[in-house]
């Protein structure tokens, strides 16, 4: 903006300059100053470095060395622009102005030099002056001269008056106050103190210098609630003077201990503003010493080591984050007091001791609403973590407090908190609980209200079902079932096939029986073991005649196995035959020397063995407990 | 080699053979019970860590237990809270995201999610104009765990089967309700079938959230490329292309741009 307003002027100042006769010899002046000869420690005061030219607009300024000086504010550019007549013509004259609000920092030795500023102009460089700062005692600002204001006009809400006359000091036109609420207070009671600027005239700038002490109180100050900070006056007559007050400051106090207790004053400047909007006519300001007397809490009804911050109105919540835990999952036990009173110390009350659970260390946060009367909320939160199963009863807690319009103490009491905790024991340990209360114990606490605690089962679950579609198993699954199916439907099948072709299944195992058994008999003949040959060649019969007759014979006398086959239908020559020939197979096996071990007689029974079987095989029996 | 050293020597193959499978099967196991109390380990680690404030340890605890153990959302849930209290809000988010990928029905982990977000916002808030919400489809796949998915359509898909067998079995009358069962069952299998196939192609699309608090995100895939527009820590974007380590995303207004890959937490 200010780049603007100097570009304007500027173009102005060429026009100017072409529209003379005859334009002057063009010549620059670059000059540095502060607003007054000596400065205190921390006193605010103003350097300022004007450039005067008739020549094109400055470019490339560069700030001096301010040697350790406290740059409150700036660099504030302002332009202006003045015509000169004379010399045969009009020279046309723009003066920008660069100022900067300094102090002198605190134990500062001086004289403190300001080194050169530099700007060029025209293709020129041009070097201001340097200037020394001297400390001294505090010095009020000198008689205005034209130039740039440092503050914006109106700051408190007033427009500042042209007039430059000598602001009188009668002993009422200005003045601070202090006034508490109450003089007498018990410990701990809020105390709060109002410090008021009285202005008979209006005044452009309030400027605080020494702020108050309250030593003994715990303070709170009260923030302002006008915006901006700004001070909100009102219309006020006093001793037959019409003031305009504004608080300056306000502090809620509590006192420490008993005893008298002082505040000591304010001390502020008001000052109003020039012309050009620098303060001028400063006037220092000091408020009176405030005392309160602080008395003890009254001994009677109070608890054995009651804390002494615990003082004003207050209730008292308990509550958890969930009653049910599985062993390992954290529980949030949050304990809350919110009230009237210095919260900020409260004492809160002792966690209990929770055998069969791991607690952390707690974490304690407060909220404050410094408004008239302080408010707000203490919050402990504790995370605890159950390592066996059961049932857990968190006890009721107890606040005591002192309530100061009451006198006496009250007993605010919480709801016992029932937890369930299923699953199984994880460990023997079982933590002591650290005791709460103390203000700002647990500052390394882990768990904060914003979001929800971090689960410590002591396994991580994890998705079974995600894994499973991403594995072989799935791809198993979903082949397995229709494969299963359709085997189970073609095995069904099949039985059934199998089943419709009994006799067939028969006939073939039979055969199957009796060329192994015969091949075994061969074997034996070959071999010369006769007497197996002839074993061989009985149970070939005997286990075709059980297949054949579904009835196992191994065990029939002949005379029993021939009624049996007679019974079942076997043609009565076919039964002597296989009557004759297995008595034969029984004389040869016992009677190893005779004809029968003969190679000839061998092949010959091996003949007739077959065709006994042929014969058996083709015979049309009777199924089993039938009739021929 | 007569037939009795035949069948000796078959029987020495197979006991061997049997010795072999069964260490295989004894390593397998010894394995995985090992790399189960590997994982379980870094989980407490992770969570003392964690109790104790040292958040650091707890992130590379439970990036250990991620790169050990199978895809769990409640790792997922504790590294977001770990990167919560770090101050990482990007990582942060895309933890508590992946938390809800693997349990849509995690509350917990949607609730910080929602803090996270909004503590983002605070610092720098990407408002996508355009912005068009996923297709019902998505939405809808995304809203059912996909063990919930999975485990159901197994389920009906097996019972179909079953009943279609125990149909085979049965006597007549009961035959009637076990085909009326089957049909139930398939037409319940093909839904899943169908919820599940969506999962399938919705895992297959690669999603993303950006990490770092503000990221310019470029032209191209280099950093010479002019910025296209620059995006801050927790956006959602769909990783479209890839080219070495840079990914091309795209935001939901379908505006695209190149990041470093070590940039974006793939969902």
């Amino acid at each position: 903006m200010a780049a603007t307003r100097t570009g304007t002027a500027w173009l102005a100042a060429v026009l100017a300059t072409l529209a003379a006769p005859g334009a002057w010899a063009a010549s620059s002046a670059f000059n540095a100053s502060i607003d007054r000869a000596a400065v205190a420690p921390d006193q605010p005061f103003v350097y300022r470095v004007s450039l005067t030219t008739s020549q094109q607009e400055p470019e490339g300024f560069k700030p001096p060395d301010f040697h350790g000086l406290r740059v409150i504010g700036g660099p504030f550019t302002q332009t202006g622009m003045s015509m000169v007549m004379g010399g045969g013509g009009t020279k046309v004259e723009n003066t920008v102005t660069w100022s900067y609000q300094l102090a002198v920092p605190a134990g500062t030795k001086g004289p403190i030099p300001i080194g050169a500023a530099h700007v060029r102009v025209g293709g020129q460089d041009l070097t201001s002056n340097p200037v020394t700062v001297r400390i001294g005692a505090a010095a009020p600002a000198p008689a205005p001269q034209r130039g740039p204001g440092l503050f914006p006009r109106g700051f408190f809400g007033d427009e500042p008056e042209a007039e430059e006359q000598p602001i009188s000091s009668p002993a009422g036109a200005a003045f601070l106050r202090a006034v508490a609420d109450k003089k007498r207070a018990y410990v701990g009671e809020q105390v709060t103190v109002s410090w008021y600027l009285y202005l008979a005239e209006p005044q452009s700038n309030f400027q605080p210098i020494t702020q108050p002490k309250s030593d003994g109180f715990w303070s709170e100050e009260i923030p302002s609630t006008n915006p901006q900070g700004r001070l909100a006056f009102t219309d006020k007559e006093e001793g037959g003077q019409r003031y305009q007050v504004a608080v300056v400051l306000q502090r809620a106090l509590f006192p420490l201990a008993p005893g008298k207790l002082t505040v000591t004053p304010m001390e502020a400047e008001v000052s109003r503003a020039d012309f050009f909007g620098r303060p001028v006519r400063a006037r220092r300001l000091k408020s009176e010493p405030l005392q309160v007397e602080a008395v003890a809490l009254p001994r009677e009804g109070q608890p054995q080591n009651f804390p002494a911050a615990n003082v004003g109105r207050f209730t008292l919540d308990v509550a958890v984050d969930r009653a049910a835990v599985a062993v390992g999952d954290a529980v949030t036990l949050t304990v809350t007091v919110r009230g009237d009173g210095n919260v900020r110390n409260v004492a809160l009350p002792a966690l209990p001791t929770l055998p069969g659970w791991k607690g952390y260390e707690p974490k304690t946060s407060v909220a404050v609403e410094s408004g008239a009367t302080v408010q707000g909320t203490k919050t402990l939160e504790w995370l605890i973590r159950p390592e066996q199963p059961g049932n857990t009863t968190i006890p009721a807690l107890t606040l005591v407090s002192f309530d100061p319009s009451a006198k006496g103490y009250v007993e605010t009491q919480s709801k016992p908190i029932e937890l369930v905790v299923s699953g199984e024991a994880t460990g023997a340990v079982i933590g002591p609980p650290t005791a709460a209360g103390a203000p700002g114990a647990g500052a390394a606490n882990v768990i904060t209200a914003e979001i929800r605690p971090i689960r410590v089962r002591t396994t991580p679950s994890h998705s079974a079902g995600a894994s499973f579609l991403r594995g072989a198993g799935f791809k198993a699954t979903l082949v397995t079932p229709p494969l299963a199916f359709v085997a189970f439907v073609f095995a069904g099948r099949l039985r059934d096939r199998l089943s419709r072709d009994d006799k067939r299944t028969s006939r073939r195992r039979l055969r199957s029986i009796a060329r192994r058994r015969l091949h075994a008999a061969a074997a034996h003949r070959d071999a010369g073991r006769a007497p197996a040959f002839y074993v061989e060649i009985e149970r070939v019969l005997r286990e075709t005649l059980s297949e054949k007759l579904r009835v196992p014979v191994g065990g029939l006398r002949l005379d029993e196995l021939a009624a049996l086959l007679g019974a079942r239908g076997l043609p009565a020559p076919d039964v002597a035959h296989v009557q004759a020939t297995l008595e034969a197979c029984d004389e040869a096996r016992f009677s190893p020397g005779g004809e029968a071990a003969s190679k000839p007689a061998q092949d010959a029974m091996l003949e007739r063995a077959a065709a006994l079987i042929d014969t058996i095989e083709k015979a049309p029996l009777a199924p089993p407990g039938g009739q021929a | 080699m007569n037939l009795r050293a035949s069948v000796n020597q078959r029987a020495g193959v197979r006991r061997a053979v049997r010795a072999v499978a069964l260490a295989a099967v004894l390593l397998a196991i010894g394995q995985g019970r090992a790399r189960a109390d590997r994982v379980d380990e870094a989980w407490r680690r992770g969570n003392e860590a964690y109790l104790h404030g040292d958040y650091a340890g707890a992130v590379a605890a439970y990036q250990e237990v991620n790169r050990q153990g199978p895809a769990s959302a409640d790792v997922a849930f504790n590294l977001g809270d770990a990167y919560f209290h770090k101050g990482a809000l990007g990582p942060s988010i895309w933890a508590f995201e992946r938390a809800l990928a693997l349990d849509p029905s995690d509350d917990d982990a949607r609730y910080n999610l929602d803090k996270a977000r909004k503590l983002a916002a605070r610092r720098a808030h990407d408002r996508i104009e355009g912005d068009d919400k996923d297709p019902a489809w998505m939405r809808l796949v995304a809203g059912v765990a996909a063990s919930t998915t999975t485990w159901l359509f197994v389920a009906l898909y097996l019972g179909f089967f079953a009943v279609l067998i125990g149909r085979r079995w049965a006597r007549g009358e009961w035959r009637p309700a076990l085909t009326a069962a089957a049909a139930v069952l398939a037409a319940g299998a093909l839904l899943a079938g169908v919820l599940l196939a969506g999962r399938v192609h919705l895992d297959r699309i690669p999603f993303g959230v950006l990490l770092p608090d503000e990221i310019a995100v470029k032209e191209g895939a280099d950093t010479n490329y002019r910025t296209s527009f620059d995006a801050h820590a927790g956006l959602r974007v769909r990783i479209v292309d890839q080219d070495q380590d840079w990914f091309r995303v795209r935001l939901a207004n379908g505006l695209e741009g190149w990041v470093r890959s070590q940039d974006v937490g793939r969902i």
